[in-house]
């Protein structure tokens, strides 16, 4: 009782000494001008604005000690042509006399650098820098679930192998899960993976994900921040159930040609931008994991003195390039392009030294991930009405091909066996979009249209077979489908006096296969009552339609997954969710806290049906599938740190899922394999100085559901097999609850001149958790003068994995 | 060298999967349901095997699960038989087992009609053939060859109803004996069965399966998903077949070899019961599931309780005579 009380005054006093912090404390000697702004925007929430050449090479040194700010920008700037204004949340800079006119900015408005605008940086950024916590307060604005994360944010959370992963840190957020630990798996508000909708650029990915889900396959060197919704999502986005997240990238700089190269324990990277003559900038970026570089040597010693020789080669890369051109102060251009890929090509290889015998030559070669290639143009027409036009193409590819050759050689002859089986499983999507944006004195309209045509290979098998002068070759039948996919939207942000903010949307969409068309109107309306200045009432529903969705066997995200359209008697996954909730922030943003209630009803969802596995898959693969309907539940809490030396977040999550479906469970219900009741987050970063920042987070949740079958019968054997086997009794799906899981990952980051170190832990204290319940036995021996005994006893086991991993990378920056 | 290869293969498998193990007791109430298990073949009397379920950790139920008190009751087409009733193609049998302690179970499954065989073809390759003199002892029948056979085998798929077939093969030979010391005087080996050739023998693998290289090997079972209605060739291929022989007299009982060809026609829930068993053995989804990484796999059932499987089959069978061709390739004429 004692320690709550403390606690709560610690609390409190904390939220009162930040309510009254526009005072500043900073101290630098020569430090660059970005940096220490980006110190004072912590302390006081207030943004810089300022044109990017009007820095250049500008360095501050100053000592203040909670002064007003005011006091310390006056100290700053007194030696330099620039000049400041205060204007609300922003400080504006400028030169003084002769420049004023090229850097004001026209029309500026801090509304501008709330949520959901086209990329301010792709809008304004050639002209203007900004300095700011990009996220608007949260009792600001009508969106629930809202969260926008900067790479900063991504890069100082802890992760596994020490690789700063997007979706990693997404999974801190209340509301979020991870399905098998340490994949890359996303579960939002009791959804399942292929619910959410990841985005680069605004442009669809469909495979996010390397090394079965180890690493997601965002560069976080490249990007600048991400738009993630999970509660309320803007008219924009649609298509999928749960969650929409848009990974925007960094634009070229153009103060100079600048980078990093980072080495860590799995992958590098190399990046950089810079300026192509004055209107026009570039970014590229290329990360690429070692594996491979590691295993030749390894491979070479397994191999070593034995005739037949293991290959391994993995790798999985990232290439991100950019090109900005800004045409005139109203247009601003780009082409951007993505490849994102996996490889992995492994099997064995007989000596070839062998003249009399059995040999073999197998190789297994998987290859898959994604490309993007995407042009826009952004346009301001007006001060109040910007445009973005855009036309993507995304190709997602899954190839893989198992070759099998056997030689056996006889002192009279040779025979030769050969098998091939090639896989194919692709998606082309091309994409026209055009998006608005329209201020007005009271509200804000966005509006757009976009055009998809999709093309799906869901998995095409050829076989080949070659046996002495026999060749056989067989395809299963090449289903290619073409559909089409049209949306239009339109929302409208508008602010009703002083205390009530509405978003209202709609978003329609038309999905056309197989010669039948499948709409969707997904309306939206989010909420705001301004209680009080710190204090705000929210209150959502979104409807959201999927057209397509992913089949996968397995917890893992696999090169044979497919994605599948709607086709035949299936209707679009549909979810509807009702929230409400309420906001708490501190004058300033230095705290916040939030709670989150909401209902969400899913229909038309899909998953593999009952012994699915029974079914040849030569058959269309409607016929594995089954239709039905799910509920999620919940109510999340959040107190976070916004601001400061110290920052973080405090979550948990009360949670319900379930679902059921007609041919699965025998149509009873069943909860979700993610219905982890309580979830626990805590992520705290602590800037210790200039040089040093720490970071630590902590996860603990009710454990996942299995599917545990606790009882056998006597399998039949049918006079196949000699030996007795058993066979385990079907239970309820999900009928068990794994134990609790928890985790504490380190993280600790060492700047220098150059550069900076990254230190981490992932799983501290060497928790390994339990992924599963397996059946194995246990074999107990026991020695006496009359000889050994064996006692085999039949056991169920916990599957554990990951224990405590070290990691330690460098980044060089130039 | 050998050790330092296995301690970085240990290395890098802790490192890598770095998983374990922990013996665990779980808390599920369960309640011991009858098993009851049958393959019913038409023309021969039925057989039901009777059991209850058990909790996998307890060692003494899994020794002995039989039940004591079961009362068999076996129906065909509606009519309740006597134990001794032969089952015919066509008949829809019902057996329902009761017992006052694990409670009753029944399964219901139809006798498929055999399908006949239409034709089977078939085309040796012979490899290597050879004779040797002995220089002590004169012998009237000696060489050896190796082949290669080919065969087609044709049968006409039923129209209108889902069909399941497996096939199986077997041969036979007459080795006799050395009058002397009781030594085979002929050796029939009859190679190795290339599942590969005929492509209805893959369709149970997927494009999942067939990149975790699962070939097709061992599963003869297969639908007419493919063929459903129309005659089909099953493309049958033994390598490697071997013949030898050593006697004295010319006996052309030693060359009388035979490949046996069967078909069977197999109940839905035979078919299913065999590839839920070739996934949890073979099928990259058995070892997936055994640590987590995907759904469990239940074991197939048709038994009311879960519990069991009652399947029934038909056959037709067509042979491959060796003689002619051994007799010609080894110059015995």
């Amino acid at each position: 009782m004692r320690t709550l009380r403390f606690l709560t005054i610690i609390l409190f006093l904390s939220v009162a000494t930040a309510t009254y912090a526009q005072k500043v404390t900073i101290k630098a000697v020569d430090r660059p001008a970005p940096e220490v702004f980006r110190e004072i925007v912590e302390q006081t929430g207030k943004n810089f604005v300022y044109s990017s050449e009007l820095l250049s090479g500008l360095t501050f040194t100053v000592d203040a000690r909670k002064k007003p700010l005011k006091k310390v920008l006056d100290e700053m700037f007194r030696d330099t042509d620039i000049e400041y204004r205060i204007k609300g949340k922003n400080v504006v800079l400028r030169r003084k006399a002769k420049s004023a006119k090229k850097t004001a900015a026209p029309g500026l408005d801090p509304t501008i650098y709330v949520y959901n605008a086209p990329d301010p940086e792709a809008t304004v950024l050639e002209e203007l820098v900004v300095v700011s916590r990009l996220e608007a307060p949260a009792v600001e604005t009508a969106e629930m679930g809202a969260k926008k994360i900067t790479a900063d944010e991504v890069r100082s959370t802890p992760a596994l192998f020490g690789e700063s992963d997007v979706i990693k840190a997404l999974q801190m957020q209340p509301g979020v899960s991870e399905g098998t630990e340490g994949l890359a798996g996303m579960h939002v508000h009791g959804g399942n993976a292929d619910e959410n909708l990841c985005m680069l650029d605004n442009v669809p990915l469909y495979q996010v994900n390397h090394f079965a889900g180890l690493f997601s396959a965002f560069n976080t060197d490249v990007i600048r921040y991400i738009d993630f919704f999970k509660t309320s999502v803007p008219a924009k986005y649609d298509g999928r159930l749960s969650s929409f997240m848009d990974v925007r990238l960094l634009n070229g700089r153009t103060d100079g040609h600048h980078g990093t190269a980072r080495l860590g324990l799995t992958s590098g990277a190399f990046n950089i931008s810079g300026p192509i003559g004055s209107r026009t900038s570039y970014l590229f970026g290329l990360r690429r994991s070692w594996f491979d570089v590691l295993t030749i040597p390894v491979m070479a010693i397994v191999n070593s003195g034995t005739d037949e020789k293991t290959r391994f080669h993995y790798y999985f890369m990232d290439l991100n390039a950019k090109i900005n051109h800004r045409f005139s102060n109203k247009a601003n251009g780009f082409v951007s392009a993505y490849f994102g890929d996996d490889a992995l090509r492994t099997g064995s290889r007989d000596s070839e030294n062998i003249t009399v015998g059995w040999s073999e030559d197998l190789k297994y070669d998987f290859r898959w991930g994604n490309l993007v290639v995407q042009t826009g143009l952004n346009y301001r027409f007006s001060s109040d009405l910007t445009a973005e036009f855009t036309a993507a193409y995304t190709r997602y590819f899954s190839s893989t091909n198992h070759d099998d050759a056997i030689t056996d050689r006889l002192p009279e002859s040779t025979t030769s066996t050969r098998a091939i089986v090639r896989t194919d499983n692709n998606i082309n999507d091309w994409i026209f979009r055009a998006d608005f944006d329209r201020t007005f004195e009271h509200s804000r309209m966005r509006f757009g249209a976009n055009y998809v045509r999709h093309t799906f290979l869901p998995g095409h098998t050829k076989r080949d077979y070659t046996f002495n002068d026999f060749h056989i070759a067989t395809a299963d039948s090449s289903l290619t489908y073409g559909a089409n996919e049209a949306n239009v939207y339109i929302e409208d942000d508008v602010k009703f006096g002083e205390r009530l903010r509405a978003n209202a949307g709609l978003h329609a969409s038309l999905f056309n296969i197989d010669r039948k068309v499948r709409y969707g109107l997904s309306p939206r309306l989010s909420m705001n009552y301004r209680a009080s200045e710190p204090l705000a009432l929210k209150a959502a529903y979104t409807r959201t339609v999927q057209y397509v969705h992913q089949l996968t066997e397995t917890y893992l995200a696999l090169p044979t997954d497919q994605w599948i359209p709607i086709t035949g008697d299936f209707k679009p996954q549909t979810a509807d969710k009702i929230a409400v909730g309420a906001y708490w922030q501190t004058t300033g943003a230095q705290w916040g806290a939030s709670a989150e209630a909401y209902y969400k009803w899913m229909h038309n969802i899909i998953d593999y049906c009952d012994e699915y596995y029974l079914r040849p898959p030569m058959d269309f693969w409607s016929s594995r599938l089954t239709s039905g309907r799910g509920t999620a539940k919940g109510i999340d809490f959040k107190l976070e740190k916004l601001s400061g030396k110290f920052t973080g977040h405090i979550s948990y999550s009360l949670a319900w899922a379930d679902r059921t479906f007609k041919d699965k469970n025998g149509g009873r219900t069943y909860p979700a394999r993610n219905d982890n009741r309580h979830t626990i987050n805590i992520l705290a970063n602590w800037n210790v100085s200039h040089k040093v920042s720490l970071s630590a987070s902590w996860t603990g949740h009710s454990g996942n559901r299995f599917t545990l079958m606790p009882q056998m019968w006597q399998d039949p054997g049918f006079g196949i097999q000699d030996w007795e086997d058993e066979a385990p009794l079907r239970v309820d799906v999900n009928n068990y609850q794994l134990p609790f899981y928890h985790r504490l990952d380190l993280a600790c980051t060492v700047r220098n001149k150059h550069g900076y170190w990254s230190f981490g832990i992932y799983n501290a204290y060497c928790h390994m958790n339990t992924i599963a319940i397996r059946r194995d036995y246990r074999e107990k021996i026991e020695y006496s003068p009359d000889g050994v005994s064996i006692e085999v006893r039949p056991v169920f086991q916990k599957v554990k994995l990951l224990p405590l991993i070290p990691s330690i990378s460098y980044t060089w920056q130039f | 060298m050998a050790i330092l290869k296995h301690i970085i293969s240990g290395a890098l498998m802790l490192v890598l999967l770095s998983g374990c193990y922990e013996d665990i007791t779980p808390r599920i109430d369960v309640q011991p349901v009858l098993c009851l298990n049958s393959l019913i073949t038409a023309g021969q009397p039925i057989k039901v095997d009777v059991s209850h379920t058990w909790v996998y950790t307890d060692v003494e139920a899994s020794r002995d699960h039989s039940v004591a008190d079961a009362r068999i009751s076996i129906f065909a087409n509606g009519e309740l038989r006597n134990p001794d009733y032969i089952p015919r193609e066509g008949d829809e049998i019902r057996i329902l087992v009761e017992s006052p302690t694990y409670g009753s179970a029944e399964a219901t499954v139809a006798v498929p009609h055999a399908v006949e065989i239409a034709s089977l073809s078939w085309t040796p390759a012979v490899i290597s053939a050879g004779s040797w003199d002995s220089e002590e002892e004169h012998y009237e029948m000696v060489g050896y060859c190796t082949f290669n056979i080919s065969a087609d085998l044709e049968f006409t798929d039923p129209a209108g109803v889902e069909n399941y077939y497996s096939f199986s093969y077997f041969s036979t030979f007459h080795s006799g004996s050395d009058e002397n010391n009781g030594t085979p005087l002929a050796d029939f080996y009859p190679g190795t069965f290339k599942f590969e050739t005929e492509p209805i023998f893959s369709e149970h693998i997927g494009a999942f399966e067939a990149v975790m290289g699962d070939d097709t090997y061992g599963f003869p079972f297969f639908t007419d998903r493919q063929i459903s209605g129309r005659s089909y060739s099953l493309h049958l291929c033994m390598a490697d077949a071997s013949y030898s022989v050593c006697s004295p007299i010319l006996d052309p009982e030693l060359l009388d070899c035979t490949y046996e060809f069967t078909l069977h026609s197999v109940s839905k829930s035979y078919y299913s019961w065999s590839l839920y068993q070739w996934h949890r053995d073979v099928g990259p989804l058995g070892d997936l599931s055994d640590v987590g990484l995907s759904e469990q796999l239940a074991g197939y059932s048709n038994v009311s309780t879960g519990a069991g499987v009652v399947a029934a089959q038909t056959y037709a069978t067509a042979t491959i005579p060796l003689a002619p061709f051994l007799t010609s390739t080894l110059n015995f004429e």
